[in-house]
């Protein structure tokens, strides 16, 4: 393991945060008018409204409230929710597993058609299976995520009446076993997953793609094609976990970024997670929810970003043994 | 006179050098399938949105025009909404804002963009690494999260609209634009430049845009089909402006009104199909400009 | 690297597997049968979820479904109007009408098994009683009780009632509205915490008991019968409220058999006509929605200040087709609005037609004289808007709210838009959420009054004595968000409370309404019926209150039972 580049990289990660702080303190405390609305909602009690004010460090100058942020936010601390009238990250962490679970589904569905399309494409390069596979990656990218979910809805469920239309499990299902209960959740899961996983897929080909491509100009290719083996071992043995490297580090930086992409996905089929909470934040003017959910998905995507970066530090022998 | 006689055949000859790149270029977008395809279709929605407009009146307020809900029919080709409202004229009228709001957020983050990555790129040291440091963080911060918090704290209507997808969509351009000026610095006629005393800006204007341009360009169109999607994801949320005509909006209506649950599909299919075919031509032309100008795809 | 590839690829058959497996055996089927036959839980659609289960607090109307632990006093019989009591056995007036005595019933337990008795209603009236001049003390009841002078214990089960003056109403406000809570949890509380209280596993007196803690981040709200309840016990096994994010999710649900009763929109209702399982009600309790102009002569008030001419208001009112409104929007179920008295309301109503008259609106407009015209930009449109000889403009922001319940006000804000430009008057609409609207209508708030209009509603109940106070001078900041002050109407308001003669009530209750109409703070759009949908494969006994109200009642939860098959 290379300790200098593993703290580096902590480093890196660490001043990103930071950076993303401060945008964040500039939008919520600094851009609107009075930043006490921000955290006491209106109508309170003058004395908790006091005690509000004193704990979150209105009462100071800007300079010293930028440090009472820092620090509270790197406790945890974002406030409390006007709405649900809880600690924001504990309204937060209610939701976030639903959230997960969607966008690692999606996920693995993506990586694995991404990589096998991928793949199919660059060993067929410039055949009409590869100008058909780009030409759908295209097609993907343009179409968006909650007008996709609708059209599945309305197929799915509406006309033919395979999978539940919204939700996260049936309501109001009681007293049953747990096998049931995880039956019933994966069955709602499935299109919203599909919904979800195919906004991503698109990207995955193309780069899987010419990732691959990259790799087949390389000399070992040549040498291997020159000893004869079949084209299919070497792109199975030499090309694909070569090809792999570049896929690692943009499934990881997007596996941050799904956790917010999921909003549309998750407002479409009313998917409990913290997209819709966002949303719900932004709608009931939930300042401190909101600002807690925006910079947890931040938070996802710097978190991601350093896991790719470690993840690329034990599949690249370049950086291991620098 | 003999002097600017000379300048003026060295202004003819750039003129034809540009001239001879120009023609070989379009040479080879039109010889490019998919570019001429999405070129062409370009140029149909810029006539639907803003020709038609003038033959094809409507309003959002247009309520109870005709039936509610009611299936497409010869009187309203794409059917009616929930109030009655004419949805071919709502697809109509929304392509107008689509490519309003495409152009110009695409327009801003694409001039914040460069400037970023031309400063940085090009002057380098202490300042880039702040320049860069600052746009990671930029990048990580979620795009449409960003621009959902954005769109609340300012209020939402289509400036304001335009404003946030621009101000949050230059990071991108900003890396490309920077990696290109590094590239370009070290070549030799710059260092030439410099020597006989041309200052910095001089330098960026006269030598190094014109050489990151091609990227910048091919940027652009791609930004712009972004910025349709981001303005159509912010609608649909229901974070647009209900008095404004958009496709977005047409897709909340929709939505909200329970068209997907009644499978009234001329709601939305209409709408989702003309954001498609908006980004998908612009997503045409930006691929091929890419093939042609990054020497680097070329021959994939 | 081969290793995680395969890995991945497992995964995503194992998903799709689990996928293709449980559509083929779980297609279709409703959890009614995987819940164990002897349970008959009732699920109930709501598209609000309540915020706490503190009475004391409770301003939300979907808070109340939060509250069905507790009892009233009195209540309403669904089917006579004519009140019963509750946990009051009896009651009688003194003949000067200022003194109502009201005897308890003996014997009830709460249902931690406590006894219930006159302490309790002492201190739930006291407790707010005390506190009225106490302006930190936000009790969301105060309103309610201020017609009473004080408050006596007579006995361990009796107590009496001294009012101020004569009240008309006296059994439906306070005594049907003020839930009594038990004195052994909230009297152990400072005033300050019992406020701030949100009462997450609530003790009452009703057949219906809390399952779990109380979480407004959950989606479900559960109640279990209480088996030692004092009166008549409810047939099914429970209640389960269950919270849809948007209607739509409501409806398929209600198609699938996840859920057993709901209101369905318009659309829905007629969808739903040919389904033979559903049975589908117009519900036509009394309601209200208006379009309200602030009027605020507050400093810090940031409204456009041509909406204090009295000539503007009641030109928008006339420019407004609110029929077409009923007809288009309500899809026919609900009385286009006059006064802020609903029609379902009887006698209380002042009849009258609403006239429909852009002319008359324009001409009333010139006679204020906004004469000029003026091109701005709204949403991208150019509109006309007329404007006077100091320049001020006809144009306004109007609030939309975003929640689920306002559905029918998006759909008539567009006509409303319509509607005012044609004589001259243009609206921008500004999205917010019903509780941020509530927000800038308080006095202390920061963003005070920065509103010109809004579409709201009320569901006044069938005594007038509620919406009448609405638009009092003292509500202001309470419930009143339109800051009008009419010392002339506060005064009616006042004396019809008073008046135990119906008849002098009456005529005092219509002289209020005209005040209104003229002065325009309110301008009532529709008075909107609503539906309500069963299904009645699964239970029986659903009970409209008042007849042609809403299914959701305490009668109907105690009286419905599963079909018998």
């Amino acid at each position: 393991m290379n300790f200098r580049y593993f703290t580096k990289k902590i480093f890196q990660s660490i001043i990103t945060i930071l950076i993303v702080l401060t945008i964040s303190f500039i939008l919520f405390r600094v851009m609107p008018g009075d930043p006490t609305s921000m955290f006491v909602k209106s109508g309170v009690d003058p004395e908790v409204a006091a005690q509000i004010k004193a704990n979150y460090g209105l009462n100071l100058p800007i300079y010293q409230q930028y440090f009472v942020y820092i620090k509270n936010a790197m406790m945890g601390d974002f406030g409390t929710s006007f709405s649900f009238k809880k600690p924001v990250m504990e309204v937060i962490w209610n939701r976030l597993p639903n959230t997960l679970l969607l966008a690692l589904c999606a996920q693995a569905l993506a990586i694995a058609f991404g990589i096998i399309f991928g793949t199919v494409a660059a060993a067929h390069r410039g055949k009409k299976i590869d100008v058909g596979l780009l030409s759908i990656a295209l097609l993907i990218y343009a179409i968006p995520a909650f007008w996709f979910g609708m059209v599945l809805i309305v197929i799915f469920g509406v006309k033919l009446g395979w999978a539940p239309l919204f939700g996260m499990m049936t309501p109001g299902l009681r007293n049953v076993s747990t096998f049931t209960y995880i039956k019933d959740v994966a069955h709602h899961l499935i299109i919203p997953t599909i919904t979800l996983g195919l906004a991503i897929f698109g990207s995955y080909v193309m780069i899987m793609r010419s990732s691959l491509l990259d790799v087949f100009t390389e000399d070992y290719i040549n040498t291997a094609r020159a000893k004869g083996f079949s084209r299919k071992y070497i792109i199975r043995k030499h090309a694909l976990p070569n090809a792999m490297l570049p896929m690692v580090t943009v499934i990881a930086t997007s596996i941050g970024f799904i956790v917010a992409g999921a909003i549309q996905t998750e407002t479409v089929f009313t998917w409990p997670g913290v997209g819709t909470l966002l949303l719900k934040a932004l709608t009931a003017r939930d300042y401190p929810l909101l600002q807690g959910s925006f910079l947890i998905t931040s938070f996802a995507v710097v978190a991601a970003n350093f896991i790719a970066d470690i993840i690329y530090m034990y599949i690249d022998p370049r950086i291991r043994y620098e | 006179m003999e002097n600017s006689n000379h300048k003026k055949q060295i202004k003819k000859d750039k003129f034809e050098v540009r001239l001879r790149n120009f023609k070989r270029f379009t040479k080879a977008f039109f010889g490019n399938r998919i570019g001429t395809i999405g070129f062409l279709m370009v140029i149909l929605f810029f006539v639907i949105a803003f020709v038609g407009p003038k033959v094809y009146p409507y309003s959002t307020i247009d309520v109870g025009k005709g039936p509610m809900m009611a299936p497409p029919s010869s009187e309203f080709i794409f059917g009616t909404d929930h109030l009655g409202r004419d949805l071919f004229g709502a697809i109509i009228h929304g392509t107008k804002t689509s490519l309003i709001v495409g152009f110009s957020a695409a327009f801003i983050s694409i001039s914040i963009g460069t400037i970023i990555g031309l400063v940085a790129g090009f002057i380098g040291g202490r300042f880039d690494s702040i320049l860069m440091r600052f746009t990671d963080g930029m990048m990580v911060l979620p795009k449409l999260p960003l621009i959902m918090v954005l769109s609340a704290l300012l209020g939402t209507n289509i400036r304001n609209i335009i404003l946030v997808i621009g101000f949050t969509g230059w990071t991108g351009t900003a890396r490309l634009v920077r990696s290109q000026a590094l590239s370009i610095r070290e070549r030799p006629y710059i260092e030439r430049a410099k020597s006989i005393g041309a200052g910095n800006f001089y330098i960026m204007y006269k030598h190094i845009l014109p050489n990151v341009f091609p990227v910048i360009f091919a940027n652009t169109i791609l930004a712009t089909a972004s910025a349709i999607l981001a303005e159509a994801s912010l609608s649909f949320l229901g974070l647009g402006d209900p008095l404004s005509v958009s496709w977005g909006q047409v897709l909340n209506g929709a939505f909200v009104n329970g068209a997907v649950s009644i499978g009234a599909w001329w709601y939305f299919v209409p709408a989702g199909v003309a954001i498609i075919l908006l980004v998908l031509s612009f997503t045409f032309v930006g691929y091929s400009f890419d093939e042609i100008l990054n020497p680097k795809l070329r021959g994939r | 690297m081969k290793k995680i590839f395969s890995l991945l690829l497992i995964l995503t058959l194992v998903l799709s597997l689990t996928a293709c497996g449980t559509s083929k055996t779980d297609g279709g089927s409703t959890p009614a049968a995987e819940t164990p036959a002897e349970k008959h839980i009732v699920n109930l659609g709501i598209t609000a979820f309540p915020t706490n289960t503190n009475p004391f607090i409770q301003t939300m109307q979907a808070d109340h479904n939060a509250l069905r632990m507790y009892e009233t006093l009195v209540i309403q019989d669904a089917k006579t109007l004519e009140f019963k009591g509750i946990l009051a056995d009896s009651w009688t007036a003194s003949d000067d009408g200022l003194e109502w005595t009201v005897k308890l019933k003996e014997g009830i337990k709460w249902q931690d098994g406590e006894a219930f008795d006159a302490d309790d209603v002492m201190f739930t009236y006291g407790i707010i009683l005390d506190n009225m001049e106490n302006e930190n003390a936000s009790f969301s009841r105060k309103a309610d009780v201020k017609s009473i002078e004080k408050i006596e214990k007579l006995g361990d089960y009796e107590v009496k009632f001294t009012t101020k003056t004569p009240v008309a109403n006296f059994l439906d406000t306070p005594l049907q509205v003020i839930y009594i809570v038990p004195e052994h949890i909230f009297g152990a509380m400072p005033l300050a915490e019992m406020l701030e209280f949100t009462n997450p596993n609530p003790i009452g007196t009703s057949p219906w008991k809390l399952v779990g803690e109380f979480n407004p981040q959950n989606t479900e709200l559960e109640y279990e019968r209480y088996e030692d309840y004092y009166g008549t016990k409810p047939n099914v096994d429970g209640l389960l409220f269950i919270l849809f994010e948007n209607s739509d999710t409501m409806y398929q649900a209600f198609k699938a058999g996840s859920i057993d009763m709901f209101s369905p929109s318009g659309t829905q209702a007629e969808e739903l006509e040919s389904d033979p399982n559903v049975k589908v009600l117009k519900n036509l309790q009394p309601k209200l929605t208006e379009i309200g102009i602030n009027s605020s002569d507050d400093p810090r008030s940031t409204v456009n200040k041509s909406l204090k001419i009295k000539e503007v208001r009641q030109a928008i009112n006339l420019a407004l087709d609110k029929q077409k409104l009923v007809d288009d929007v309500l899809k026919g179920v609900g009385y286009a609005g006059t006064t802020i008295v609903p029609t379902s309301a009887g006698k209380w109503h002042l009849p009258g037609e609403h006239e429909y008259s852009p002319e008359k609106a324009i001409a009333l407009l010139e006679k204020a004289g906004f004469t000029d015209f003026e091109t701005v930009q709204i949403s991208g449109r150019d509109v006309k808007v007329r404007k006077n000889a100091e320049g001020d403009t006809l144009s306004f922001r109007m609030a939309l709210l975003t929640d689920g319940y306002a559905w029918h006000y998006r759909d008539s804000a567009l006509y409303i838009v319509k509607w005012l430009e044609e004589v001259g008057i243009g609206l921008e609409l500004q999205s917010i959420d019903g509780s941020a609207l509530g927000d800038m209508m308080n006095l202390d708030a920061d963003n005070f009054c920065d509103f010109d209009m809004y579409i709201w509603g009320w569901t006044p109940g069938y005594d007038p004595g509620f919406i009448l106070t609405v638009l009092t001078t003292d509500q202001i900041g309470g419930r009143q968000e339109v800051m009008y002050s009419n010392p002339k109407y506060d005064a009616l308001v006042d004396l019809q409370i008073t008046q135990v003669n119906e008849a002098e009530r009456l005529e005092t209750v219509h002289e209020a309404q005209k005040i209104i109409l003229e002065d325009a703070p309110y301008i009532p759009l529709y008075y909107q019926g609503y539906y309500d949908a069963y299904r009645t494969d699964k239970y029986e006994g659903f009970i409209q209150f008042a007849g042609d109200g809403t299914i959701f009642n305490n009668e109907t939860y105690i009286n419905i039972k599963p079909v018998s098959k």
